[in-house]
């Protein structure tokens, strides 16, 4: 099956800053791809080049098997994009947008439209420049969703809701689920870990690593290594062992390349005198920061992507 | 095509107060405009006719107001509209904002157009081509820019404060290449250059940014056509000597001169000069005209005066424009107004001077003359156009400008030459006897150009229509305070003229005086 969305060494520069750069993913059919990272990591530039709002300066993507480069027109009618910092058209009611974009799709679905007014409870007589975020989200939302597209995009689409209207907003976006793919970008990781079925990391512009959630938790662990004696922490530890610690004897580290027994036995290895070795499984959110904080230890992009997964004696 | 009205459907919605101000002000303007065509009498008059020129400027302003806004409710610059994700075909966008344009701006703008013809005694049917061209030069002038502009930035203030800056840059433009070139020739060709040049700039940025919303390409085209234009009307105004001996080659032999000049050794009109500012001094050199063949007129537009003192100092003007100078076969005296460098004339104002005169002309054929009575009222004149006197009205000298009011469909008149009678009796009276009365004439229009209408937001032209005393009967009492007027039953006669070739001819004079005492004047 051909993926819905796929880059190629994608890359953005604007003049002499490099945005983005030798991107790498695959999002399959169906999927909910949640992509993360800190404020200014290039989320939404790349987003935006997916929807060829901007231009690649680097390398190509394709978004249901076209070019990004040629996203114009018809196409449209299969993606969904919203955007928290899109410009609506302030002056339309909700009614007045809904009857303006209705003519637009084919697809358009009356039955899921007047659904979605009613499950967002939108005011249809109110202008958009007179709704709260929220309502502006909503109304968003449900003019992109009623013509049911087989991709959704969305850019930091919960940013500043309040949880009430996030979960709505998640609930409608989880009803399309089945029929589509889900394609958002987050700085937040407690509002996707819930739903989303693959996770991209993004960085400083670069990719760190893009799989599927339940890989990504078979993946990390954190280690803890009992030593017979105080210590510091050992040079030349292998690249894959994250913001490494010692607390008196206890050596801790999150390592990101866990395979089990071979892990295990590369610990051994090392250590041979261990006391003792805790492997415990990791919550998300403590993967993503074991990830930001080796980050900002090294001030460049930590080397996690799958094929540099190799670890160093 | 669904998609072409649902848009224009929402624009419509959108903008109604714009597009209701924007007809206000064409019906107002519609309405109120004839009243330029009355006499500039009375306070109310005036008030109306200064309303009126309001209006003419607000038509254009309201076009900037309805093509910016109508462009920007899908602004093509940026990467936050909504619209850019959606399934907007953007040929259809174009093609709805053109449908807007031509529903709310070119539509009002064509029926006012047709309304004030109509007003104005011109049947609008007859003149659908001239319209339609009217519309296209509008486009080319107006409304093709103001769309590009439009088209190039992201809201309603950066367009106005762009089209500032594009007329600034302009009107610096056109200082800089008038700084230093005091003497302007007369170059008869029309420009063919400009309009296409705009038309296909804007068009071609239009384009680029409903296709592929390519910003900065966009505005480097707008930009460069713009440097363009002005390097070329720069470089035009530098080498206008060259252009006026292209237009104006000269003659094969000496003896094809289409007619013979010498200076006028006893006339009333001396030699005498002005000083029109610092910098130049004016000379008006009285001439004898003879040899212009019956049923052609020659027309001066340009002269270059070489001086050279007896000392062996020699000053050459360049080519410099002669306005009004037309010579028919019966004209006898007339005088040429030479420019000339105040050090020059200092220098050779000491002792007498051969002065060389190059003259750029036309050789005009008349063509069809309408002659009739002039009647109390409107009086059309086929060929021409509509024309009306004012009895009541009498003045005191020479010419006068007040006397008859001509309209014109879609452009001025190609030059014509007219004549008439003048009265220096009430208009009540019957025929004026010859010593009471006065031949007139003079010439209105121009000879550049043959297009179907002048760019223009009114369609009706009313240029000053001045005649001069020509002859009048040798028993008259002083003219210069006698009273004239143009009556109903005058007898009117006009002449269009048309080029027919253009050269140069020349004239030697020797031992000329310059005018020792200069008069300034204001």
């Amino acid at each position: 099956m051909n993926p819905t969305i796929r880059t190629q060494d994608l890359g953005k520069r604007f003049g002499q800053t490099e945005v983005l750069r030798e991107i790498n993913l695959a999002v399959p059919e169906g999927a909910i791809y949640a992509l993360v990272g800190p404020n200014g990591a290039g989320k939404t530039t790349m987003i935006k080049l997916m929807m060829n709002i901007f231009r690649p300066t680097a390398g190509h993507a394709q978004v249901l098997g076209l070019d990004t480069q040629r996203l114009a027109g018809e196409v449209f009618n299969r993606i969904g994009y919203v955007s928290e910092n899109q410009e609506m058209p302030e002056a339309m009611t909700v009614q007045a947008l809904l009857d303006f974009m209705r003519p637009f799709y084919p697809r358009w679905d009356r039955a899921l439209e007047r659904q979605l007014v009613r499950q967002f409870d939108l005011p249809l007589d109110r202008k958009l420049k007179h709704l709260s975020r929220g309502m502006r989200m909503k109304a968003a939302f449900a003019s992109s969703l009623a013509y049911r597209p087989s991709l959704i995009v969305l850019d930091e689409p919960f940013t500043g809701l309040d949880p009430l209207v996030r979960d709505e907003l998640i609930e409608s976006l989880l009803e399309r689920a089945p029929e589509t793919t889900i394609f958002l970008s987050s700085h937040d990781l407690a509002e996707i870990e819930s739903f989303a079925s693959h996770v991209g990391y993004l960085e400083e512009g670069r990719m760190l690593f893009s799989e599927e959630m339940s890989v990504l938790a078979d993946r990390f662990r954190e280690v803890s290594i009992t030593l017979p004696a105080p210590s510091r922490v050992p040079p030349n530890l292998p690249p894959a062992w994250l913001v490494p610690e010692t607390a008196d004897c206890v050596l801790r580290f999150v390592h990101s390349e866990y395979r089990g027994d071979a892990s295990e036995r590369e610990v051994a290895h090392l250590f041979p005198a261990a006391r003792n070795v805790a492997w415990e499984v990791m919550p998300l959110r403590s993967i993503f920061l074991a990830i930001a904080k080796t980050g900002r230890t090294q001030n460049h992009a930590p080397q996690i992507a799958a094929d540099d997964r190799r670890p160093e004696a | 095509m669904n998609q072409v009205l649902n848009i224009f459907r929402k624009d419509t919605r959108r903008f109604w107060p714009e597009i209701v101000l924007s007809l206000v002000i064409t019906a107002a303007f519609a309405l109120i405009y004839p009243v330029q065509w009355l006499p500039d009498t009375g306070e109310r008059v005036r008030e109306l006719q200064i309303l009126a020129n309001v209006l003419t400027g607000l038509v254009p302003v309201s076009w900037w107001l309805l093509i910016g806004r109508v462009v920007h409710a899908e602004t093509l610059v940026g990467d936050r509209q909504f619209w850019i994700t959606r399934p907007y075909e953007w040929k259809k966008l174009l093609g709805a904002k053109v449908l807007f344009l031509l529903v709310w701006l070119y539509l009002p703008f064509f029926a006012a157009q047709s309304l004030l013809l109509a007003e104005a005694g011109f049947h609008p049917l007859s003149y659908v081509p001239g319209l339609l061209f009217g519309l296209l030069l509008a486009t080319g002038i107006l409304v093709m820019p103001l769309f590009a502009v439009a088209a190039i930035t992201a809201n309603f203030a950066r367009l106005t404060l762009t089209l500032l800056g594009a007329l600034i840059a302009l009107l610096v433009a056109a200082i800089a290449a008038n700084l230093g070139n005091r003497y302007t020739a007369s170059i008869p060709s029309s420009d063919r250059f400009t309009l296409p040049l705009v038309l296909c700039l804007c068009g071609a940025a239009v384009l680029l940014q409903y296709a592929a919303r390519r910003v900065w390409q966009a505005r480097v085209l707008l930009i460069a056509g713009l440097v363009l234009i002005g390097a070329v009307l720069f470089a035009a105004s530098r080498s206008q000597d060259s252009q006026v001996n292209r237009y104006y080659p000269p003659p094969a032999s000496a003896s094809a001169a289409p007619f013979q000049l010498r200076l006028a050794p006893d006339s009333k009109r001396k030699v005498t000069d002005r000083q029109m500012n610092d910098n130049d001094r004016y000379i008006d050199v009285p001439l004898l005209v003879s040899g212009v063949t019956d049923g052609y007129a020659i027309q001066i537009d340009n002269l270059k005066a070489t001086f050279t003192g007896q000392d062996g100092f020699s000053w050459t003007s360049p080519w410099q424009g002669v306005y009004g100078q037309r010579f028919l076969p019966d004209t006898g005296e007339t005088q040429l107004q030479i420019r000339i460098d105040p050090a020059a004339y200092e220098r050779l104002l000491k002792a007498p001077t051969g002065l060389h005169l190059n003259l750029a002309l036309t050789r005009l054929k008349a063509g069809a003359t309408t002659s009739v009575v002039l009647p109390r009222g409107d009086v059309v004149l086929p060929g021409f156009g509509i024309c009306s006197i004012h009895p009541d009205f009498s003045f005191v000298g020479y010419s006068s400008d007040d006397n008859l009011d001509c309209r014109f469909a879609l452009h001025q008149p190609r030059l014509t030459y007219l004549s008439t009678i003048w009265s220096d009796e009430p208009c009540s009276s019957a025929q004026p006897t010859p010593e009471h009365a006065a031949v007139a004439d003079g010439w209105t229009g121009d000879l550049s150009n043959p297009d179907p209408a002048e760019f223009g937001i009114t369609p009706v032209w009313t240029p000053y229509v001045n005649f001069n005393i020509r002859r009048v009967h040798n028993g008259m009492p002083d003219l210069s305070s006698t009273h004239w007027r143009l009556c109903p039953g005058a007898p009117f006669r006009a002449t269009q003229y048309s080029p027919v070739d253009r050269t140069q001819t020349s004239l030697t004079l020797t031992n000329f005086l310059l005018p020792a005492n200069v008069v300034p004047t204001s």
